[in-house]
């Protein structure tokens, strides 16, 4: 047990030593410049860890708060051109909530 | 034709992967107004507005670039005592619910959520009393009298629908603050409650019609 222990630890450092020499600047990596040209949601949830390991690693790096903050505005952009107006049935959705809450509440109000 | 119909079929498959499942969950609490009546009167003391306080939680998936579905529930808990007894009721607030939504301004979603509520109600009462078996056997062990718990509960199941109207902001592209103004409609009998396995009658409660103030926190990605 112990050895297997070993033997994946070693076989980890090397794996993760090769990954930041091949990058260099950790906050080059592929899903960093992927969420920095099309916003954090076009990461998919199975590359969500590795998304995060890359933040992380690039935390300390230069100029890294300003690629964050260009990573969130980015993606606040890409959602607002994403669902700026209702497309299709959606808009049928929010039509009946909408004048059910209305509904309701001018019921309630009228005192019926 | 044949090839048409497989075009068709892969443009529907692929939009629903092009369009970026997103996964959120929200925690918040709520505000309505049950009407307890002879339930929430002597012996039963009135929680002041405590009573009419609910948590939430749900969880949606985005399935379309303005539409989420998922889970969401509300649970509405008192713990008291009833004749020095511990007593705890509880209604949970079931609902799948369709959420539709938009952006009128960057960071600022407006959503409209809609969607049947399968709800249970719970009543429990935790006694302590003494059994002439247990006692024997517990003497037969120079034991003293010892005195057992029994808890049992009496339930119900109802249905209704909820729908609200609400306004997101996000603070960071994974967590926002949100509140909802709605409404859920509830079809409660005071006839349709069971104790082991027994039809029941149980605490005459206006809940059929609540309005709902909520305020949470969301976490998505």
């Amino acid at each position: 047990m112990v050895n297997f222990f070993l033997v994946s630890l070693v076989c980890c450092t090397v794996v993760m030593s090769q990954e930041s020499q091949q990058t260099g600047n950790a906050c080059q990596s592929p899903l960093i410049i992927k969420a920095k040209k099309e916003g954090m949601r076009s990461i998919k949830v199975t590359e969500l860890p590795q998304f995060v390991i890359d933040l992380w690693s690039c935390r300390k790096e230069n100029n890294s708060k300003k690629l964050f903050k260009r990573i969130n505005e980015k993606t606040y952009i890409e959602d607002y051109k994403m669902s700026q107006q209702f497309v299709g049935f959606t808009a049928t959705c929010a039509y009946c909530s909408a004048a059910s809450v209305l509904i309701f509440y001018l019921v309630k109000l009228s005192g019926n | 034709m044949r090839c048409r119909y497989h075009l068709l079929a892969y443009l529907i498959l692929t939009s629903f992967i092009i369009a970026q499942p997103k996964i959120s969950g929200r925690l918040g609490i709520g505000y309505t107004s049950p009407d307890y009546k002879k339930f929430a009167e002597s012996p039963f003391p009135k929680k002041g507005a405590f009573e009419n306080m609910m948590l939430n939680f749900s969880f949606t998936y985005q399935v379309y670039s303005n539409v989420r579905i998922g889970y969401s529930q509300w649970s509405s808990f008192t713990s008291d005592k009833y004749e020095g007894e511990d007593f705890k009721r509880s209604f949970n607030y079931r609902a799948i619910v369709v959420e539709t939504y938009f952006f009128p301004k960057k960071k600022l979603e407006v959503n409209f959520t809609i969607g049947p509520l399968i709800n249970s109600g719970s009543i429990s009462l935790t006694t302590k009393q003494t059994i002439e078996a247990w006692d024997n056997l517990m003497e037969e062990f120079d034991n003293s009298e010892i005195d057992l718990s029994v808890s049992d509960e009496m339930t119900t199941t109802f249905l209704g629908i909820t729908s609200s109207v609400g306004a997101r902001y996000y603070i960071k592209p994974y967590l926002a603050v949100e509140t909802q103004i709605g409404f859920m409609e509830n079809y409660y009998s005071k006839d349709k409650w069971k104790f082991q396995d027994k039809d029941i009658k149980g605490p005459d409660i206006n809940i059929e019609d609540l309005p709902l103030f909520s305020f949470g926190l969301v976490y998505g990605w």
